[in-house]
């Protein structure tokens, strides 16, 4: 690839890492070849014989094992983020060594920072960090490590606010779950055997998914190489299911809206979480991402297999999960970094239907939830007087949500007919005791029911019902205890993926 | 900090500097019974400073010198990584006369870049238990203990690495994350205690 194309290239990798990138379905990469799931699709391209292979790294196609530049581009990182903080006018970006020398002498704080931007803003940079460790050959656990450092350097000396603990756990284990997640998502868009235009939009939408590794691969012309996907970086199966419609949400007295609000929900399972050995981490796992319905953003939730054991043949498994959560709605906005244990026994019925049963429980690391202190019944506007806000994101306090270690448990069962998936139970339950904020204990539910049936292909229909409940118990003399719950119901079409 | 701390210190940092030439030193490659071994066992002591903050406190409390213990047994999961426990005890006496005793129990990982050389980092998460005997004027009252989420990292370098018996110098920060702490005055809510330690210790595989 000639210089200036690949630097043409490179430009348009950094435009789509600002921009939105859509995820890009893998196409066909025949016109006359028999039409294959997405899954066959990906597999036969592993399978596939080398056109041109390369013998320079550890497996052809895998980026090659550089530790000094993981470490290197984990500081490139932190100084975008300064940078774009800078451009930003954000008063916490104006570090100095003076800066760096008072946050090192405090030590760690709590933050009083946006519940968005400490949820999702700080797990997505630590995303970045965690892949300056895949992009440059390192492990899962090892890019793991890497990211505590891009986030503790970060905390000490990318912005004059001192070094905030939340953040420093939210960044590390958000980023972990976040990272290996898109890192594996991206490899999926990218079509390493192809050529031309085609395999070059590929790598534009892969690197929109993960920057890091996507600008590492046009660096080293990698982005235009053809060789083998890495073995690892090619699931099992793949499936999901897009599901836009309506959705009423009902109040604390259980009436519904008369008016909906339209959302698009997002589910995808990366490799098969119900069954096999496992050793490497998110070799399974499963996304849900939910916009509209209320809020802009209402859920993301990944949970990535770590550990997988069967036991007794393929019938049941247990598996160790890392778990990452955000969810906004009318009974609670909560955000969380878990880990647990699911039991999962798969049978059959009939020989058209098949029940799996699922429970699961695990320990909160760090968790979010809002809060009113007693006696407050509206958090008042966070506006600053004039010239002392600090910029976006970055807030002065006081803080209307709480922090804190916890527990998550819960529960499903799901029927499926024909090897498709047409009812979903869900319980799912967290518990956070509150060791920043509102002395108090935090106990968020969540019950939901999915209905699906085909319609025609892939084209479906689906109801679910959902019910949040939550009970705050204060920790006050009187031992105060308050509860929110409402339901809501939602109709909706739905795409299965194959 | 006391003289016998600094001395402590400049002695440590001192090792440190001699480090690269220990480790260009060291004999390659050959594995010996050390290296074959998984399990490790470390046990140490460090000069330690801690402080105490809260959100709503007017001021950072005062910092502390004092000594502290430090321990721990791990596995080697690969050639650059290994997991395991830490404990670190600190005792601890503050400047109304409270005495505080912390002790840290942690689930480590513990990597190093580079396989040649004794340098790693280290990173932990777990618990914090603080017992806090509090000074009222006329005696400690009996102790009230607190609960807190802890989180630690820390860099260091590992001389005779290949040895079964060995030494490291260690830098770490602990932070433990208390929800209420009993003062002689009042319960202060939202409290977080960060420990700074430098120290050595025997590693032992």
């Amino acid at each position: 690839m000639s210089r200036s194309r690949r630097a043409g290239a490179l430009c348009l990798a950094l435009v789509a890492f600002v921009g939105t990138g859509d995820l890009v379905a893998q196409e066909a990469t025949s016109a006359s070849a028999p039409p294959m799931t997405l899954t066959e699709a990906i597999r036969a391209e592993a399978a596939a014989p080398l056109i041109q292979p390369a013998a320079a790294d550890r497996c052809d196609g895998c980026p090659p094992r550089r530790v000094g530049h993981a470490f290197l581009q984990n500081v490139i990182v932190n100084a975008f983020y300064e940078t774009a903080n800078l451009v930003r006018g954000q008063e916490t970006a104006k570090i100095t060594p003076k800066t760096w020398w008072a946050n090192m002498k405090q030590g760690w704080v709590w933050d009083l920072d946006d519940f968005t931007v400490n949820q999702i803003g700080h797990p997505y940079q630590g995303n970045n960090y965690f892949n300056t460790g895949r992009a440059n050959g390192l492990s899962f656990w090892e890019s793991a490590g890497l990211t505590a450092f891009g986030s503790a350097t970060w905390e000490y000396f990318g912005e004059t606010n001192h070094a905030s603990l939340n953040d420093l756990i939210n960044t590390t284990l958000g980023g972990i779950a976040l990272g290996e997640m898109f890192h594996r998502m991206a490899w999926v868009v990218r079509d390493t055997r192809a050529t031309g235009r085609g395999r070059l939009m590929k790598e534009i939408a892969a690197a929109a998914i993960d920057p890091v590794t996507g600008v590492n691969r046009f660096l080293s012309d990698d982005s235009s190489r053809v060789s083998a996907k890495p073995a690892e970086m090619v699931p099992a199966v793949l499936t999901g299911l897009a599901s836009a419609g309506v959705l009423w949400q009902g109040s604390q007295a259980s009436a519904f809206t008369a008016t909906g609000d339209p959302f698009l929900e997002m589910d995808l399972l990366y490799g098969d979480l119900r069954q096999g050995r496992s050793r490497v981490p998110y070799d399974a796992f499963a996304v849900r991402l939910r916009f509209g319905g209320g809020n802009s953003f209402s859920e993301a939730r990944v949970r990535g297999r770590l550990l997988g054991q069967p036991v007794k043949g393929e019938r049941f498994q247990f598996d160790v999960l890392q778990d990452y959560d955000f969810n906004q709605n009318q009974a609670y906005k909560f955000g969380a970094q878990s880990f647990e244990v699911n039991a999962a026994f798969t049978g059959r019925v009939s020989s058209r239907l098949s029940v799996s049963l699922a429970g699961w429980g695990g320990l909160t690391a760090l968790g979010a939830v809002d809060s009113l202190p007693l006696g407050v019944t509206e958090p008042p506007p966070d506006v600053p007087a004039e010239g002392e806000s600090p910029g976006q994101g970055v807030s002065v306090g006081p803080r209307y949500y709480d922090y804190g270690p916890g527990s998550i448990f819960g529960g499903g069962v799901t029927v499926t007919r024909d090897g498709r998936v047409f009812a979903i139970l869900m319980y799912e339950g967290h518990h956070l005791y509150t060791l920043d904020g509102v002395r108090a204990n935090h106990l968020l539910r969540q019950a939901r029911l999915d209905l699906l049936a085909p319609i025609h292909g892939p084209l479906g229909l689906g109801v679910s019902g959902e019910y949040f409940d939550r009970r705050t118990f204060y920790q006050d003399a009187a031992k105060t205890e308050k509860r929110f719950h409402f339901p809501q119901i939602r109709a909706y079409l739905t795409w299965r993926i194959p | 900090m006391t003289r016998g701390l600094l001395r402590c210190a400049a002695f440590l940092l001192a090792l440190a500097c001699l480090a690269p030439a220990t480790a260009r030193a060291q004999a390659p490659a050959d594995a010996t019974a050390a290296d074959r071994s998984r399990l490790w066992i470390v046990a140490g002591g460090a000069a330690t400073t801690l402080r105490g903050d809260c959100q709503d406190c007017e001021q950072p409390g005062p910092y502390l010198h004092t000594g502290s213990l430090l321990a721990g047994v791990g596995r080697r999961v690969n050639r650059q990584m290994d997991a395991g426990f830490e404990v670190l005890w600190v005792p601890a006496t503050s400047q109304a006369g409270s005495q505080i005793r912390s002790t840290f129990i942690v689930a480590a990982a513990q990597f190093r870049p580079w396989e040649s050389r004794g340098f790693f980092l280290k990173a932990g998460m777990g618990m914090t238990f603080v017992r806090n005997w509090i000074y009222d004027g006329s005696g400690l009252n009996p102790p009230v203990t607190s609960k807190a989420l802890a989180l630690t990292y820390s860099a260091g370098w590992v001389f005779r690495r290949h040895e079964r018996v060995g030494l490291q110098i260690i830098g770490s920060q602990h932070v433990a994350a208390l929800g209420d702490f009993q003062t002689s005055t009042a319960p202060v809510e939202n409290v977080v205690g960060n420990f700074w330690s430098f120290g050595a210790a025997v590693v032992i595989r």
